[in-house]
């Protein structure tokens, strides 16, 4: 049997592009295989400051709205607001693909080139070493992972005062500079540091994967406040970066237009992976001595229970918690906008609430502008054109806590294969409410609230966009040191398997708060550099 | 070519019909000197061989000037709504018209007359227009006179705009008689062709030609399809002829503008029987449907409804008129997103645009997902998302004394708006808002 690769990646989402590269860096012949779906031509915004665009561009409309008008919110539960019409290719499925099936859970996939990854928020935090171990890491192998990662992606924050719930990273650009909320935030801060330190609040800058200085052949960001509709020119770090890099090489080949399946370990120490092409149903199967399997948490899930025909079994989900927070900053109130600044995450905040810092709490911190007003009309219950200009006024003063609440596994939540009618299998996702967790999730975020009070920041309500909106998902196949079915060893192998790893969330085995994405990457870059030891 | 071109005067040029009639001749070869009163005349750019004079035709010397080396004439200067200068204007005009023919050779006129000329009791206008046939008569020149019935087309200054105008604006339609008064409306562009297929008839000359739509039909019944095709329905309100003409002479004693004269009322009462025969044979005439003419004056019903929405929401959202590029905008969304078919809400707002700042405050309040809040949402973007309102968006935030006043002032204008609203609602009738 000819061999396609040495190594098989599936999936160019964070985790499977980190991996690519490592394994292309180590010599081996990669093939990535991929749906690989990319935005429609034209849907992008063009290189401009926001204030520029809006007073002069006569086609802001087709970013802003989208063609198909889905830019505006009618629908009850939106997606995560990063999904912006530019990026709507990013939770766009391959045509004739019904994988998954949830009840009020938004269970969401991407097909797209860069994954979720192509409309990542960019908060990189790595985990502490208490995360880690709980999560089913050995701190000591992750950290150097973690800043391989930092230096090819490029990071900029600082450490200050969140140091201490926060995992080290060495390799850190400096700063993106503050805009005229989180400078006055964080001044109060700096007054009231006691005060929220004994409530065991703390707030500090974002690690942010986006560059303050050129990195390779990427810009520094250009502080145009049009990170909702795209990347600063590619200064903000996106998946299909690494790609592309990677095609310039002779040791990898990109394979879009293939939706995988299954796979298969033959007697003969090769792997074989069979994928459907989404243009015409096309089955084919491709060989390699590895797999590396990135999917996607759930995407990876339907592969690794479909390869096994493991109908019906349950294996545990989580995903966390997210909840927006808007506040009207009480001393902005007046003043007006800053024209240059960047629309990531301004300012983190960390809650402790055990004191041991194994559960922590966070919150990031956005200024409300570029993402456009009409966005808040279906807040208000008052009449449209009063509260178009009250929303107007208080637009500068107006941000958005988005809190993330970390998520272990819990009996009832969990996904599992079932037959179709047609004779294919579906993905089904169980995920009730559960109330007593949604309690201790009010205490929680009470404290953080508190804290925002405190800064002057007052919350007006509390936004649950939904079970799975955070488009974090995990634990799946959780990483153990027992030697049990569907579960991944510490190397990150599929139990039952030789030569198949998981590099995505499915090894987690709980979510911390802290958003999994950049962790994700240190993780696929760890997993690959063992699989080239193991494979040699 | 082996005929030299062929030049027409016309006189009215800048006028309802004669605009349409001067951009006729010039599709067909003919050179145009457009005789026109004020300077401010329709742009005759766009057709070639238009020459414009500025003149009166109650000056023998300029209607001379004007006429003289061409080769016909066509008579549509007249004043309608009883104007003092209505007799030198129609008789003076026409006598000075076929003395300067008569001066100058001019062998071949065309005198668009009116089917008031031929009512048993007319008005200022009737008679000064049948006082012009008969100069025309007696001419002795090669003459044809037109007697439209009822015209209509798109921005008509006369009495099918004056009705399209109450239709769209008054909850109910004064009609003055007893509404049953025959007319067969003929749309404008068919009467501009027939003027000219009449000067390129020879045979024609002599002769008296009824033009007329081929829809013969009461006065109710043509506003009832005016409002049909407007989206609305209106009751009509008879007024007995004793008491419409002298309030009609109070009204212009006092307003000399008002857009309704003794002439209409008379013209708009008395039925003239209408012979659309000779002119079908003599002259080939094939004269449009009504149905067809007035969609094409009013596009569809549902398109002038699907306007009206869009109108009220962006007046009550930034007081502002929508440009066409983003009224589209917002119609092509919202077919797309909504459907075809209006919420009772919605359309109540389509029918009565006044009602949408009450309503909408007392939906968002009760019903925050209804299909109106959507529809203004909807707009909100669409309004946001374009450079020309970007200055309102974008405006820096009030001072602080200002912010709060501003609050307070617009807390207790919800509060009214939503008050206001709740007692509209029973009127609303009420369906299934879902989705719509």
């Amino acid at each position: 049997m000819n061999v396609d690769a040495d190594v098989i990646v599936v999936g160019s989402g964070p985790a499977g592009a980190q991996a690519a590269e490592t394994l292309v860096e180590q010599g081996c012949r990669v093939l990535m295989l991929d749906t690989g779906t990319t935005a429609a031509p034209g849907t992008a915004a063009p290189r401009g400051a926001f204030l520029d665009l809006r007073r002069h561009d006569r086609a802001q409309h087709r970013y802003f709205l989208g063609d198909d008008f889905s830019g505006v919110p009618l629908a009850r539960l939106g997606a995560a607001p990063q999904v912006t019409p530019p990026r709507r290719h990013v939770l766009q499925l391959a045509a004739g693909y019904a994988g998954i099936l949830a009840e009020d859970f938004a269970a969401l996939e991407s097909h797209a080139l860069g994954g979720l990854g192509a409309a990542w928020g960019a908060v990189s935090f790595p985990f502490t070493d208490g995360e880690l171990r709980q999560a089913g890491f050995t701190p000591v192998e992750l950290r150097p992972a973690y800043e391989r990662v930092a230096r090819r992606i490029g990071i900029s924050g600082s450490h200050d005062d969140t140091a201490a719930w926060v995992g080290p990273l060495e390799s850190l650009q400096p700063p993106l500079p503050l805009d005229h909320n989180a400078s006055a935030l964080l001044a109060a801060y700096t007054r009231q540091r006691s005060a929220l330190h004994r409530r065991r609040v703390r707030v500090g800058l974002p690690m942010l994967a986006a560059l303050s200085q050129p990195l390779d052949e990427r810009p520094a960001h250009d502080l145009a406040d049009m990170d909702f509709w795209g990347d600063s020119g590619g200064s903000v770090y996106r998946p299909e970066l690494t790609v592309r890099r990677l095609q310039r090489h002779d040791g990898f080949r990109y394979a879009p237009g293939w939706l995988v399946t299954r796979f298969a370990e033959s007697s003969d120490r090769l792997v074989s992976v069979t994928a459907r092409a989404v243009a015409d149903g096309e089955e084919r199967t491709f060989s390699a001595r590895q797999v590396f399997l990135a999917a996607g948490a759930l995407g990876t899930t339907r592969i690794v229970l479909e390869s096994f025909r493991e109908i019906a079994r349950e294996v545990p989900l989580v995903c966390n918690a997210h909840l927006y927070v808007p506040c009207v900053h009480l001393r902005q109130l007046g003043r007006p906008h800053i024209e240059r600044c960047h629309s990531l995450a301004q300012l983190t905040m960390l809650h402790d609430p055990t004191g041991d810092s194994s559960a922590l709490v966070q919150a990031q911190m956005y200024s409300y502008r570029s993402l456009l007003l009409f966005r808040l009309l279906k807040e208000s219950p008052l009449p449209a054109r009063d509260s178009l200009w009250i929303m107007r006024a208080l637009a500068p003063a107006f941000v958005i806590w988005a809190l993330e609440e970390e998520d272990r596994p819990a009996a009832g939540r969990f996904c599992r294969l079932a037959p179709r009618a047609d004779g294919g299998t579906v993905l089904e996702v169980v995920a009730p409410d559960s109330p007593d967790v949604e309690a201790r999730k009010r205490d929680r975020q009470g404290a953080l609230l508190w804290a925002m009070r405190r800064l002057g920041a007052w919350p007006i309500r509390r936004v649950h966009s939904g079970p799975g909106s955070s488009l974090h998902y995990g634990g799946q196949f959780p990483i153990s040191g027992r030697d049990e079915p569907f579960t991944t060893d510490t190397a990150g192998r599929l139990h039952g398997t030789r030569q198949v790893f998981i590099g995505d969330g499915s090894a987690f085995r709980y979510l911390p708060a802290k958003g999994l994405t950049f962790t994700l990457m240190a993780n696929a870059d760890r997993v690959a550099c063992g699989m080239v030891r193991c494979g040699r | 070519m082996g005929t030299p071109t062929r030049e027409a005067l016309v006189t009215g040029a800048a006028g309802f019909i004669g605009r349409r009639v001067v951009s006729e001749l010039s599709r067909r070869g003919w050179r145009v000197r457009a005789f026109i009163h004020h300077a401010d005349a329709p742009d005759f750019s766009a057709c070639e061989g238009v020459v414009m004079l500025v003149g009166d035709v109650r000056d023998p010397a300029a209607v001379s000037a004007a006429l003289a080396g061409t080769d016909a004439a066509i008579s549509l200067a007249a004043c309608k709504m009883d104007e003092p200068e209505s007799e030198a204007t129609n008789v003076g005009g026409a006598r000075h018209l076929v003395d300067a023919a008569r001066a100058a050779g001019v062998t071949r006129i065309i005198n668009v007359s009116t089917q008031s000329a031929k009512l048993p009791r007319p008005g200022v206008y009737g008679r000064t227009k049948r006082a012009a046939d008969e100069a025309f008569a007696a001419s002795g020149l090669v003459v044809t006179t037109l007697r439209p019935s009822l015209v209509y087309g798109a921005d008509d200054p006369g009495v099918f705009g004056t009705v399209q105008r109450f239709v769209d604006r008054l909850p109910v339609v004064p009609v003055c008689g007893d509404g049953r008064w025959l007319s067969a409306p003929v749309h404008v562009e068919d009467v501009a062709r027939v003027i000219v297929d009449c000067l390129e008839t020879p045979s024609t000359v002599g002769n008296t030609y009824d033009i007329a739509g081929p829809d013969l039909l009461p006065f109710d019944a043509l506003i009832d399809q005016i409002a049909a095709h407007l989206g609305r329905r209106r009751p009509t309100f008879h007024l007995p002829l004793a008491l419409a003409l002298p309030a009609v002479r109070i009204l212009r004693t006092l307003w000399p503008r008002a857009p309704i004269s003794v002439s209409n009322v008379l013209g708009s009462t008395q039925d003239t029987a209408i012979d659309p025969a000779p002119a079908l044979r003599d002259l080939a005439f094939a004269p449009r449907p009504l149905a067809r003419g007035l969609h094409e004056v009013f596009g569809s019903a549902s398109d002038r409804a699907w306007h009206a929405e869009a109108r009220a929401l962006a007046h009550h959202l930034l007081h502002v008129e929508p440009s066409p590029e983003l009224r589209d905008r917002y119609i092509e969304a919202a077919r797309h997103l909504f459907g075809e078919t209006p919420g009772p809400a919605t359309d109540f707002v389509r029918r009565h645009p006044w009602s949408l700042r009450w309503l909408e405050a007392a939906q968002g309040l009760m019903r925050p997902r209804c299909g109106l809040r959507q529809r203004l949402l909807l707009m909100a973007a669409i309004l946001e998302a374009t450079p020309e309102h970007a200055a309102w968006f974008l405006q820096p935030p009030p001072t602080r004394m200002r912010l709060f006043a501003g609050l307070a002032w617009r807390a207790c204008a919800s509060a009214a708006k939503i008050l206001g609203g709740m007692a509209l609602l029973p009127f609303v009738p009420r369906a299934d808002e879902r989705g719509r």
